[in-house]
């Protein structure tokens, strides 16, 4: 059987205020697939997600991203929404004076087609998956992220995250913060998002969460290239050992 | 007497945080206002006492200090016809928000009229007629009015033109202790052409409730020179809309107002029209316990210049008074704002707080901010802050990396930013008819 695969990163080379920061990525996720992204502060890995979202401010300079066999670099970021790719925010940023209720109603019928959404099933929807996420439902006609503490914006990337039913789910630290009890609610969010068909990129520092979302594969990002792929037996070693015996092997190979 | 207490404060225009000292040898320009020309039943008289001060004061030049920013040029009155004194009718045009009020009062190009809803309209319960009318039965509701003066707002020269060719002014009265909380609604249909200048004097009796809109719209030149006037007695509350809609006119505003002890003013301004406005409020907390909060929300648009200035003036101990305006400032738009909270010596423990937050949506867009406090008492707490920015690019990016696109993220982001004053109309329906309006002129 021949599978073609969700993403598709090819050499990539990707910077900000003209600065490179991924020289030259490569990166394949295929539908099932858990990937772990791991590496030291600043290796780059909110740019990557950040570069797959399509923010304006992140210029790619070479390379190629295939996302579900469209080319990922022509979309605007709203397109990459539609086309299925989500990314929970390592810091979700506060809308003033946009309830949550208004945002994913606007954000869910651009992605599922308007035609498809009924406001009265909506908000019900949106209540139940409150109600799951175990967050109050009052967070529905709170401003986005406005007051809400670390834990509860990362829960709000979940509950987002539920209602866009994406292909592609990248999680940027959003382990990062959380309480033993939240990290449970989280990961249970993503195996419930989890299909046959979806992956996940799921960029961490942390083991604890891969204890609840088991990756198929581990890489380790350093200096804007993946230097080391593995199982999650990877994972202890760099609990263990850190990261600087991969900067020795990465400079003697390059 | 604020009027009286006001003479304390320095004069100068760059905003000054003054503590303690006394200022009273301070150049003062003073602008004679009603405290010496007190309304009277021979209104006739009246109007010509105060043509002869408009006359003799000048227009402004383009080179005063008041009128740097916005120039004078944009507000010439005698360029157009002044329009006859209206005469009162009896038949109004429908309006998809009558249903909402006990009363309605319209003027138009032709006249004016009032439509009594609810059965209420009444000169013992809430009375609605012509000034002249009204200083003839009761010549002393006239000095609900005097004292609105401060050096901070000198008379200017149009203000005293509109009241000296008044199109029409009205009064309403509310008694005391009546509770019109569905309230009045004014509409103003402004005609093309001439020089049109409604005068609307509004007094709130002591324990009554007033809900009160006024909107104007219009299309086509005019020039508009609106008076409102309001007077809020003891532990009264008046909750007042100002919706400014209409294209095309210069149009300028002078409300005053004072709210005396343990009374409330909860005013919601929406500028969302005409080419050139020069909007100015006053608010005078005279009484001990006065609450004033004050939201503002205005959409510039095009080539359309808006000035907005706002004065709080803590004239009693224990006031408070919030204000908030928005304006949010497209294509080549250009917005003004200056405003003042002063405290008058021997208002202790008062609280002023005065925001005024721009965003500009055009690289052709400008706006100017100046906020100011002049402090003469002690044991207070005024805040003043301004803020003049851009959409930030990181919501946007938000908004859209949830699929939603450019244009309609940009959108929700305005609305959000309108929504701290527009959630503020007590009215559920004029309330969504706000946002819609905002919504509608926003994708224009
Ligand atoms: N807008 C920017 N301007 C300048 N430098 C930037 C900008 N954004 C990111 N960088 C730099 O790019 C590098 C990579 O940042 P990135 O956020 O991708 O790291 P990260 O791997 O996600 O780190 P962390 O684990 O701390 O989240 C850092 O050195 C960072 O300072
Ligand atoms: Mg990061």
């Amino acid at each position: 059987m021949n599978i073609a695969p969700l993403l598709e990163i090819e050499q990539l080379h990707a910077g900000v205020a003209g600065k490179e920061i991924l020289r030259g990525l490569d990166l394949q996720i295929y539908p099932g697939e858990i990937h772990a992204l791991m590496g030291p502060n600043g290796s780059g890995k909110s740019t990557l997600s950040n570069v797959l979202m399509g923010h304006p401010a992140y210029e790619v300079t070479h390379g190629t991203i295939r996302f579900l066999g469209r080319n990922l670099l022509e979309l605007p970021p709203e397109e990459r929404a539609r086309a299925g790719l989500f990314l929970a925010f390592q810091y979700p940023v506060a809308i003033p004076g946009v309830t949550v209720a208004r945002f994913m109603k606007a954000a869910v019928e651009a992605v599922r087609g308007r035609e498809q959404v009924r406001a009265a099933a909506l908000l019900h929807e949106m209540r139940e998956t409150a109600r799951w996420l175990e967050m109050e439902e009052s967070f529905l006609n709170r401003a986005i992220n406005e007051g809400f503490s670390g834990g509860e914006k990362k829960r709000m990337e979940i509950f987002q995250m539920l209602l866009l039913r994406p292909r592609l789910i990248v999680l940027d630290e959003t382990d990062s913060g959380l309480d033993v009890d939240a990290l449970k609610i989280v990961a249970r969010g993503v195996h419930r998002a989890l299909g046959p068909d979806t992956g996940v990129l799921l960029i961490t520092h942390y083991e604890r969460i891969l204890n609840h979302i088991p990756p198929h594969k581990v890489h380790i990002l350093l200096e804007g290239r993946i230097v080391k792929s593995g199982g999650p037996e990877l994972v202890a070693e760099i609990e263990r050992r850190g990261y600087d015996w991969l900067r020795e092997s990465a400079a003697a190979t390059s | 007497m604020a009027g009286e207490s006001v003479q304390g404060l320095e004069l100068g225009s760059v905003p000054t945080v003054n503590t303690g000292s006394t200022t009273s040898a301070a150049p003062t320009i003073h602008a004679p206002g009603l405290d010496d020309l007190p309304l009277q039943p021979d209104l006739e008289q009246w109007r010509r006492l105060a043509a002869a001060r408009a006359n003799a004061l000048p227009w402004p030049l383009p080179t005063d200090e008041a009128w740097r920013r916005t120039d004078p040029r944009l507000f010439e009155l005698d360029s157009m016809p002044v329009h006859a004194r209206l005469s009162r009718r009896t038949e109004l045009h429908e309006h998809p928000w009558d249903s909402f009020f006990d009363a309605v009062v319209e003027l138009d190009g032709h006249g004016w009229a009032v439509r009594d809803r609810s059965g209420v309209v009444d000169p013992a319960r809430l009375w609605i007629a012509p000034l002249e009318e009204v200083l003839r039965k009761d010549p002393a509701l006239g000095s609900n009015f005097t004292g609105l003066s401060w050096p901070e707002v000198p008379w200017e020269r149009h203000e005293w033109t509109a009241l000296a060719h008044t199109t029409a002014a009205l009064v309403v009265w509310v008694a005391p202790a009546q509770r019109f909380e569905r309230g009045v609604f004014i509409r103003i249909r402004r005609p093309e052409g001439s020089l049109y200048c409604p005068w609307v004097l509004v007094r709130v009796e002591h324990l009554s409730v007033l809900h009160l809109v006024l909107s104007v719209e219009g299309r086509g030149d005019a020039r508009y020179v609106e008076n409102l006037w309001w007077s809020v007695g003891a532990a009264g509350q008046l909750r007042l809309a100002r919706l400014q809609f209409g294209e095309g006119a210069a149009s300028m505003q002078y409300l005053r107002g004072r709210v005396e002890r343990d009374a409330s003013l909860d005013l919601v301004s929406a500028q969302l029209g005409e080419r050139a406005v020069r909007s100015n409020l006053a608010v005078d907390l005279a009484g001990p316990g006065a609450q004033a909060r004050l939201g503002g929300a205005a959409l510039v648009t095009g080539e359309r210049h808006l000035d907005q200035r706002t004065l709080q003036v803590h004239s009693a101990a224990d006031t408070t008074s919030d204000l908030r305006f928005k304006v949010a400032v497209q294509d080549q738009g250009r917005s003004v704002y200056r405003g003042t909270v002063a405290a008058l010596r021997g208002a202790v423990r008062i609280s002023g707080y005065q925001r005024n937050n721009n965003l500009l949506l055009s690289p052709g867009a400008r706006a100017d901010s100046l906020p100011g406090l002049r402090i003469d008492a002690d044991d207070l707490t005024c805040t003043h802050g301004a803020t003049v920015g851009q959409i930030d690019p990181d919501e946007l990016f938000y908004l859209r990396a949830r699929g939603i696109p450019e244009a309609q993220a940009r959108r929700l982001i305005l609305e959000g930013f309108f929504e701290e004053i527009t959630s503020r109309v007590a009215m559920p329906d004029l309330r969504e008819g706000l946002r819609r309006t905002l919504e509608q002129d926003l994708s224009a």
